[in-house]
């Protein structure tokens, strides 16, 4: 009987401990997390979302809704319709995964300097920015879109030659850079600088798109000067 | 002790034994190697992908170890008699019990293993770095919530009568314990409180699994690696393991079989 007593009381301290450990952990993950993070009966509007949650990999399913946006903006079909629901896709993504800051700036990147939808840009960047106040860079892309919108080249220009200092800069950034270089600079610079993205890009794509775009400069007879570059072009 | 380590040994070597459990570490095997495949298709976001999906992978694959060791056990058990020829040596209930559980946290843990570095090869080759603490904590901590919830599945195999009425009611706290702390927090504003109390009751007896979900939030900027969480957790997993376990010697020890 005494056996029992002590058994039972062993077991009812450990079991007191054992809240406690829970309740101190799960105090240190809603103070660390943010709202978006708990269920609410308003969040997480798609099916897949929920199932991510209930079964720990929301991650995972953010994951597979970048694959369709990439799908999605891949597919030439919907260039007429200028890709309508692209806005829809990025919202899945970040609902899914708040901090899956890449696609804040890819996707912002795509809305304002490829398609101009300033509105839908700015505010994929203000949501980034609400999730990941701490994740300066796109407070950095957030201004190079208003510049963009106000017309200001120069400016965000610069903020979009910054952009391409930090290593984990999405490679549209060097494309659309290219573009603009293209329409404000002389052709031998552009030409110059889409030998460098050629030779240096991290993204097999740009890299390819950097030579086309080269050989349609130099083919279109623009150069002032072509030796240097045709001379580097055989080099590398 | 050496019962105990004579029972793990049994255990984990008849889990080896078992084809079903060896094709489930193949498959898990070409899972993890399928996220090379799937990076393919995420532009610029390779690693992130690799990352998440062998993760996924890890969790997903040591969970239907469990599973399956848990039910091969209990079949042979129950309709092949073998617990008849353990009961007869000279070996007590709860050191069975805990030679048990451990001879299935030690089929769990290598196969966690194969899985984790079949995944830093894979990060490696992608360019990624494989000794990046987060990824290993996040897969140790993978570990250690299927870890808690053998100890469940045990309890459950003792108390429960059939096969497949364990792995349903496995599968249903494995889902319910991702939604325990979303639970307490929808209802921590209400006032209504039968409803608080009945859903604090299923927080603290529910294994809290969403605590060890560090895999959804490697990438995240106010992310849960620091020590002190860790311990935390760490120091739950083992007191809810003791008590578990303990009841289940209980249950167990009680438990007639002819």
């Amino acid at each position: 009987m005494i056996k029992k007593i002590f058994l039972l009381t062993a077991l009812i301290t450990v079991f007191c401990c054992m809240c406690w450990f829970n309740g101190r952990a799960t105090q240190m993950v809603t103070s660390s997390q943010p709202r978006w993070y708990f269920l609410t009966p308003h969040s997480y509007g798609n099916f897949r979302h929920i199932l991510g949650v209930s079964f720990g990999f929301r991650t995972l399913m953010a994951d597979f809704d970048y694959i369709s946006f990439l799908q999605y903006y891949g597919d030439k079909t919907q260039k007429a319709d200028r890709y309508r629901k692209l806005y829809g896709y990025l919202d899945d993504i970040t609902n899914a995964d708040p901090n899956f800051t890449f696609a804040y700036t890819y996707g912002s990147a795509i809305l304002a300097f490829n398609l101009e939808r300033y509105d839908e840009a700015i505010k994929l960047i203000n949501k980034g920015i609400e999730y990941n106040p701490s994740f300066w860079k796109l407070h950095f892309y957030l201004g190079a879109i208003i510049f963009k919108q106000k017309g200001e080249t120069e400016k965000y220009i610069g903020l979009l030659e910054d952009a391409l200092k930090f290593a984990d800069h999405p490679a549209i950034i060097e494309r659309l850079l290219g573009n603009i270089y293209e329409t404000t600079r002389a052709p031998d610079f552009a030409a110059l600088y889409w030998l460098k993205t050629a030779g240096n890009s991290k993204d097999g794509d740009t890299r390819g798109y950097a030579y086309k775009r080269l050989k349609a400069i130099v083919e279109s007879g623009k150069l002032s000067d072509p030796e240097p570059i045709l001379r580097q072009i055989n080099g590398q | 002790m050496r019962n105990i380590l004579a029972v793990t040994d049994y255990i984990f070597k008849q889990s080896f034994r078992n084809r079903i459990l060896n094709v489930l570490i193949l498959f898990a095997v070409f899972t993890i190697g399928f996220s090379l495949v799937i990076s393919e298709l995420a532009q610029e976001a390779e690693i992130k992908i690799v990352m998440d999906f062998g993760l996924f992978a890890i969790g997903l694959f040591a969970f239907l170890t469990l599973v399956l060791s848990v039910t091969v056990q209990m079949f042979e058990e129950t309709e092949l008699k073998t617990l008849m020829l353990i009961m007869v040596k000279p070996i007590k209930r709860h050191e069975y019990i805990i030679g048990k559980y451990m001879g299935i946290i030690a089929t769990v843990f290598m196969n966690v293993l194969i899985m984790l570095c079949i995944l830093m090869v894979i990060i490696s080759l992608r360019g990624g770095d494989p000794w990046d603490i987060k990824l290993l904590a996040a897969a140790g901590y993978s570990f250690a919530s299927v870890a808690l919830l053998s100890s469940v599945a045990l309890l459950l195999s003792v108390v429960t009568t059939s096969v497949p009425g364990c792995i349903i009611f496995l599968v249903f706290i494995y889902a319910l314990g991702h939604l325990t702390i979303h639970l307490k927090n929808l209802t921590a504003d209400s006032n209504n409180a039968v409803l608080k109390f009945c859903v604090d009751v299923v927080y603290y007896l529910v294994p809290n699994l969403e605590l060890f979900n560090l895999k959804d939030k490697i990438f995240s900027t106010e992310a849960l690696f620091a020590p002190g969480y860790l311990g935390f957790v760490a120091g739950y997993t083992l007191l809810y393991v003791a008590v578990i376990l303990t009841v289940t010697s209980v249950i167990f020890k009680n438990k007639e079989f002819y």
